[in-house]
C-alpha cells in the first residue's frame, strides 16, 4: 500500500521532538501479541501486571459472582 | 554504525550515539526495570511495563536468531553477511545511549531485521523506562531520532523500505513523524516518504553539526 506524503515541507528537529510529547514511546504490537505470535513467554511481573489492569479498583481480580439461587416465595 | 542524533533535555541540545547492540549489551537488556514508585498515570504505567518487556523480549529473540548464526553485531558485520549471502535475513538490535555524562544509560532500542530482497522491518522500539517516567531527566526526541536512523541505516545499506506494524496507540505517531496521510495496522516508509524523511535527516543532522561548531 503507498503511504502519501501530507506535505513536502522538511521539518526542522524542534518540529519533530515537539511532536514527540504523544509519542506513544513503544511502537510495535502489543508484547503479549509479539510473544503468542514468536512463541515467547511474557514474564510474570508483566502478566501480574496485565491482571491488575483488568481489575476492580481496589486491584482486586474481578471475579464471576455466583448466581443467587431463587427462593420460591 | 555508530551516528549521532539530537535530543533535547530539559530544554537543552545534547546528542545522543546509536550502534549495533554487541551480546553483551542484548543481556544486559534483561536488566531494565520498573521505576519505583510508578507513576499515577495507568497510560505512562502502561508503557512503561511494555518497555520493559519489549527489551527482556528482543534479548530472548535475538538469542534465538543467534544460535542460527543470524545477527549482527556492527556495520561491518552486517555488510559481510549480506556480502557472503546476498540473499540473507539477519536480526540486529540498534541500541541508543547518551552521549553527555547522564544518570540514565541507554536510551531506547530498536528490534529489526533486514529481510531476504534487503528491506528493513522494524519489529519494535522502545524508549527507556528512565526515559518515559522523566524523573531524572526530560528527554525529547529519542523516538523520532531512532526512527531517523534507521532511515540512515536504510540509505546506507541501500535498502528501499522501511516497514513495521502500527497500533493504536503508535498509528498518529507514525504518521505525524512520517509526515503521511494515514497510517493503519501497517506503515511503509519507501519512495517520496522515504526521500521526505531522508531530507528532514539531513536537515537535523546539519543543525546538529551547527550548534556543535558554535559551542
Amino acid at each position: 500500500m503507498k503511504m502519501k506524503l501530507i506535505s513536502r515541507r522538511i521539518r526542522s528537529m524542534d518540529e519533530l521532538v515537539a511532536l514527540e510529547e504523544k509519542s506513544p514511546a513503544v511502537c510495535g504490537p502489543s508484547p503479549a501479541s509479539f510473544a503468542a505470535r514468536h512463541g515467547l513467554r511474557l514474564s510474570k511481573a508483566y502478566v501480574t501486571f496485565m491482571r491488575s489492569q483488568k481489575a476492580n479498583g481496589n486491584g482486586v481480580r474481578k471475579i464471576a459472582q455466583p448466581r443467587r439461587k431463587l427462593v420460591a416465595a | 554504525m555508530s551516528g549521532r542524533f539530537p535530543v533535547k533535555v530539559n530544554g537543552e541540545w545534547r546528542e545522543a550515539e546509536i550502534s549495533f547492540a554487541s551480546e553483551r549489551d542484548v543481556k544486559r537488556l534483561a536488566y531494565w526495570r520498573i521505576p519505583k514508585p510508578l507513576p499515577a498515570d495507568p497510560a505512562v504505567a502502561q508503557k512503561i511495563f511494555d518497555a520493559v518487556e519489549f527489551a527482556r523480549i528482543a534479548a530472548n529473540r535475538w538469542r534465538d536468531y543467534h544460535r542460527q548464526h543470524s545477527t549482527v553485531s556492527s556495520m561491518d558485520g552486517l555488510r559481510q553477511a549480506i556480502q557472503e549471502h546476498p540473499r540473507t535475513e539477519v536480526a540486529m538490535v540498534l541500541i541508543a545511549r547518551p552521549a553527555w555524562d547522564s544518570p540514565i544509560p541507554t536510551l531506547g532500542i530498536a528490534y529489526l531485521r533486514r529481510t531476504w530482497c534487503n528491506h528493513l522491518f522494524l519489529d519494535f522500539f522502545a524508549t527507556h523506562p528512565q526515559v518515559i517516567i522523566r524523573r531524572r531527566e526530560h528527554i525529547g526526541g529519542v523516538g523520532a531520532g531512532i526512527l531517523r536512523q534507521l532511515i540512515a541505516l536504510a540509505e546506507t545499506l541501500n535498502a528501499s523500505c522501511i516497514w513495521g506494524e502500527a497500533t493504536e496507540q503508535s498509528h498518529s505517531w507514525y504518521e505525524e513523524q512520517l509526515g503521511i496521510g494515514e497510517v493503519r495496522d501497517h506503515f511503509f516508509i519507501e519512495d517520496e516518504v522515504m526521500l521526505h524523511c531522508r531530507n528532514e535527516m539531513h536537515r537535523a543532522q546539519q543543525e546538529m553539526l551547527a550548534r556543535r561548531a558554535t559551542t
